[in-house]
């Protein structure tokens, strides 16, 4: 099982890199104002991550909250429910395997959706979301109790609060600075990976949040007897 | 082209009605995350490539992931009535 994951990992990893080395996509020559103003401003290739990471940049900020709150109502409520035990795994060998070699890959997608949401189709809640998928599924092949081991091991958890720190300490910084997208941050050449101000470190935090979020639903969905 | 989304909403229309009337749950899931598949190619086709990989992941993945955990977790009933 161990060499199927490594394997896997290393083959999702290995694409990661060359996807993020080879992304370099040239500004878009739009003769639309939103294009051009948007360009200028945050110098976001995608329109979509330039409006909820900078424009509606509230907007995505109490999203996260929102999110944050449901987590915490659901890991406050479900502890009081019996636990259940784990979901056991697929006895089909053949499922296994598929699951065990994919989901690796699937959560480096998700890692490179986040990363590269500032230029490409993607961002923080769907690369997330993504990220959530490929544990989800890995859980089916191996169990809930072995697929939430890293989690603890790992004090996911603590690193989901320090995300919303970073997003809030951001947006604050942003308040100061004139303009919420300027702090501190290098505009770089658009359509570059490093480029697009803020983008990538708030893509990560919202990306974490969402990530640990849905693997802790998750977990505790699945260990407690009345929540499924 | 046109064509070919017409073809992609038969099949959605069908893949909706099929959850409703399969009675084992797990093809019913499935007949679902076939649904929201074929909403994430459509959304593609109309160039939302954003809300296409948001419904694919959230849609066809999680959803059905989570449902099958549900599934698995609950036991069948033998009686018919």
């Amino acid at each position: 099982m161990k060499r199927f994951a490594s394997i896997a990992t290393l083959i999702g990893a290995g694409i990661l890199f060359i996807f993020i080395l080879m992304t370099r996509i040239p500004p878009m020559n739009s003769s639309s104002i939103y294009a051009k103003s948007v360009l200028r401003e945050d110098g976001s290739i995608n329109m979509v991550s330039a409006i909820y990471l900078d424009y509606r940049l509230y907007d995505s900020l109490f999203e996260v909250l929102v999110f944050t709150s449901a987590i915490l109502g659901v890991s406050y409520y479900i502890a009081h429910f019996p636990e259940a035990g784990e979901v056991f795994p697929s006895n089909s060998k053949l499922t296994f395997i598929a699951i065990v070699a994919s989901a690796p890959m699937v959560v480096c997608w998700g890692i490179y959706t986040l990363l590269t949401g500032h230029i490409s189709p993607g961002g923080a809640f769907s690369g997330g979301a993504i990220g959530a998928s490929g544990i989800l599924f890995l859980s089916l092949a191996i169990g809930s109790r072995k697929a939430e081991m890293p989690f603890h091991k790992m004090r996911l958890e603590a690193l989901e609060k320090y995300a919303l720190l970073l997003i809030a300490s951001y947006i604050v910084l942003g308040i100061f600075d004139k303009g919420l997208f300027s702090p501190l941050f290098w505009i770089g050449i658009p359509g570059a990976f490093l480029s697009g101000r803020g983008a990538i470190v708030l893509n990560v935090s919202i990306g974490i949040k969402v990530f640990v979020g849905g693997w802790a639903i998750l977990y505790l969905f699945s260990r407690h007897r009345e929540s499924v | 082209m046109m064509l070919f989304q017409f073809l992609l909403i038969l099949i959605m229309l069908i893949g909706a009605i099929a959850v409703c009337v399969f009675r084992t749950l797990i093809n019913a899931v499935v007949a679902m995350a076939l649904v929201s598949l074929i909403a994430s190619i459509l959304f593609y086709y109309l160039q939302a490539p954003d809300v296409a990989m948001a419904e694919a992941s959230v849609g066809a993945a999680l959803t059905t992931a989570i449902f099958v955990i549900a599934i698995r977790k609950t036991k069948k009933r033998d009686d018919k009535g």
